[in-house]
């Protein structure tokens, strides 16, 4: 049986991945990638906890969690095809109308 | 999931998951990218069913590899003008990432090493994770059931609202 | 396993909320384009009537579906905040749609939402339910911060708003995985006690709680998380602005209070000092960046990252008090900033696009519109924190809650820098009264009647706390004691 921290160490790393992408990423699209990486990470986290504690709380949160990352993912794309309509870019950079 | 195999099927998902989650944040092709978030997202489904979740590695797949990497990869198509090939896709920030991952490694290490789990192994999660979600789901997490549905609603109103043309 | 009783007395008022909202978001495309106005109506008669079921659920303190959801005297005050903040911005929103020709009756639907998310998030202390209602929230208040879609500021603030708080998300989330790994609940009350029944508090539940701590502190804009705060703020429509500043900061402050404060914040070792650093940060950062400002938006979003700063210290001290100081705080807060953005919103309103946010916009003012003027500079008095306002007394209530538990310095820097913040409150002030200059005259259109009872009710009510304060904190004090 692998052990727990294994796969928090596996959680932990996307993690850090997704919270690199968001920071030094260009695209709207890849920071909103590198979010899903990690809610990912947070999810493989519950659910290894989950295992381990025994309690399938965790199941249910993992649950929610996915069906407001979809949620998410419909409002935040929306978001990036309306600003996309107004000023014909995805990229970070160029959102500079006010100081970011 | 508890036979011999398990161990290396683990490291076969967990080197897939990494290696791919890195391709996505340094491939200059946007269109890569979500590709490879897909192949990501589907090895984490493979853990799951390792970790005996299979109910949540089936939603894994149909609402992250279904839903989300294909709503990604339609706002790729609507904003193609920028996923061409060989774009930079790093801003300036490096530094400041180099700096937040040592500290978040840094502490998360120590607090791997620290840390006593509270570990009840005499109870075992069922085997059939759906039926006990669903038992769950419909008795002592209904609250949080219903308010989810309002999350949703707000979420398709909302997209459409600022989706749609004049 | 059993079906938990349900009192749906204790749920009416964010059942009316949700109620409304669906209500009237099915009759939206029922209505021709020139009627959506009957929306707006629809929802505040909707929202008074939860108000009233509010007023009828306060001192019940009862919990429903097996302490899922909790309708003590906290949620109602903090119930209460939100309700008021939706009717306030509702009626600014209707005359400002109208003239920004945006008048889509979707709108009200979403604030209501976001009310019913709010409403969600203090009314529990499972993490698995005020994450659900945070996320409500926030969803509804992406698409209003864009909701002018057209103009390329507001889809810009609606697209920064997202990705910080999406990237919040990510903390908060993990931090619950982490808190549930070590305590192996969602529960607050469960996760106190797993916390205090083991010989050390684990590492972990300090990451996790500090990974909550950053989750929450995107959407209380505490520094360093704060950098999506004056965008957002500038680029939303102005009664947008003036509902996110009121309503989505005391809901993350309510869920941080249920959690740390009352919660199991005590129980973890270091916490107390990340809060005072981040607390020092978050108010001396945002006034220092206030004064450089020259649009009265985005001066409004620092000093709303200022004000944060100041309700962070309920949370260093910890103390029952302190966090009953900290709700009227938040009462006294937004019934000041929502009056302030009324009067923005109409300023605003005079023109198609957002020319008319610059502060230089309100040179003579109060020459040309004395009740404008007036208004808006007790709004700004009751900011800076002058008596006899509201903002004076939960500064004062606040600050003394710290003292008399021994945080000299950390008031001392509050003190300091409240009076820094005095100099940009008074240069909108100073000039409303100076004459107007010569060059073409800015044209603020008429308070329409909603507009002006809801700008009398504010002034009136910043006073009225301000002046006879005794109420309002002994409810305040009432509700958080009823938390413990």
């Amino acid at each position: 049986m692998v052990p727990l921290e294994y796969y928090l160490v596996v959680a932990g790393i996307i993690f850090t991945i997704g919270m690199i992408g968001v920071i030094v990423a260009r695209n709207i699209i890849i920071i909103f990638m590198s979010i899903e990486l990690m809610l990912n990470a947070a999810n493989l986290a519950m659910i290894a906890f989950s295992r381990n504690l025994g309690s399938m709380g965790g199941h249910v949160m993992v649950f929610m969690i996915m069906t407001v990352a979809a949620a998410e993912a419909a409002v935040g794309l929306s978001i990036i095809i309306a600003l996309f309509r107004n000023r014909d870019s995805a990229n970070i950079d160029e959102v500079n109308l006010m100081k970011w | 999931m508890d036979s011999a195999i398990a161990p290396y099927l683990f490291y076969l998902f967990s080197f897939v998951v990494v290696v791919s989650g890195l391709l996505v944040v340094t491939l200059r092709d946007i269109f890569h990218c979500a590709l490879f978030l897909i192949l990501c997202l589907f090895s984490v489904a493979g853990i799951y069913v390792l970790l005996g979740a299979d109910f949540i590695a089936a939603v894994q797949v149909l609402l992250y590899v279904g839903a989300i990497a294909v709503l990604m990869i339609f706002a790729i198509m609507l904003t193609a003008k920028v996923s061409g090939i060989g774009i930079k896709q790093q801003n300036e920030q490096v530094p400041i990432a180099i700096i937040t991952t040592v500290a978040f490694v840094a502490i998360a290490l120590y607090g791997l090493g620290k840390t006593i789990w509270n570990i009840k192994t005499d109870v075992a999660i069922p085997d059939n994770t759906t039926m006990a979600i669903g038992k769950l789901l419909m008795t002592t997490y209904v609250v949080p059931f219903e308010i989810v549905s309002v999350v949703l609603l707000a979420a398709l109103i909302g997209a459409i609202v600022i989706a749609r043309r004049n | 396993m059993s079906f938990p009783n349900v009192d749906f007395a204790l749920l009416s008022p964010s059942l009316i909320v949700c109620i409304t909202a669906l209500l009237t978001m099915l009759l939206v495309p029922f209505l021709g384009e020139k009627r959506q106005v009957v929306v707006a109506h629809l929802s505040w008669i909707g929202l008074s009537i939860a108000l009233f079921a509010v007023s009828q659920q306060i001192g019940k303190n009862a919990t429903t579906f097996g302490g899922m959801f909790l309708g003590d005297d906290f949620s109602q005050f903090f119930s209460g905040i939100f309700i008021v903040a939706a009717m306030l911005t509702i009626f600014t929103s209707i005359d400002y749609l109208r003239r920004k020709e945006n008048e889509h009756g979707e709108y009200y639907p979403l604030i209501l939402f976001a009310t019913y998310g709010m409403m969600v998030m203090a009314s529990s202390s499972n993490l698995l339910v005020i994450f659900l209602g945070l996320e409500i929230m926030s969803v509804s208040l992406y698409v209003l911060a864009g909701f002018a879609r057209t103009e390329l500021k507001s889809t810009e603030a609606a697209i920064k708003y997202f990705l910080l708080g999406a990237f919040a998300t990510g903390f908060t989330v993990f931090g619950i995985a982490f808190v549930y790994g070590v305590t192996g609940t969602f529960d607050v009350a469960g996760i106190i006690n797993a916390a205090f029944g083991q010989s050390n508090v684990d590492t972990f539940l300090i990451i996790g709680s500090a990974l909550l701590l950053i989750g929450f502190g995107f959407k209380v804009a505490a520094v360093p998380f704060h950098m999506w705060a004056p965008d957002a703020y500038e680029g939303a429509p102005s009664p947008i602005t003036g509902f996110m500043s009121a309503g989505p900061k005391a809901a993350a402050f309510a869920a941080m209070l249920r959690i740390f404060s009352v919660g199991f914040g005590s129980t973890v070792p270091h916490l107390q000092t990340l809060f005072w650093i981040v607390a020092v940060a978050t108010m001396t950062v945002g006034n220092i960046i206030a004064l450089r400002q020259n649009n009265i938006k985005r001066m409004l979003a620092f000093s709303s990252i200022a004000h944060a700063g100041y309700i962070l210290i309920a949370l260093v001290v910890g103390t029952g008090e302190a966090s009953s100081a900290a709700a009227l705080y938040l009462l006294a807060y937004a019934l000041t900033n929502l009056g302030a953005f009324m009067v923005i919103a109409l300023v605003d309103s005079g023109a198609k696009h957002d020319e008319f946010t610059s502060i230089d916009t309100y040179t003579g003012l109060a020459r040309k519109r004395p009740f404008l003027g007036l208004a808006l500079t007790l709004f700004m008095l009751s900011l800076a924190g002058f008596p006899p306002t509201a903002g004076f007394m939960g500064k004062f209530v606040l600050f003394k809650a710290a003292v008399s538990q021994g945080f000299y310095v950390l008031i001392v820097i509050a003190v300091l820098n409240s009076l820094v913040s005095v100099f940009y409150y008074l240069r909108v002030v100073v000039k409303m009264f100076m004459t107007e200059p010569d060059g073409q005259p800015v044209e603020v259109p008429a308070v329409p009647v909603f507009l002006m009872v809801a700008l009398a009710f504010a002034v009136a009510a910043v006073l009225l706390i301000g002046v006879y304060p005794q109420g309002w904190f002994n409810f305040a004090g009432l509700s958080i004691l009823g938390a413990n």
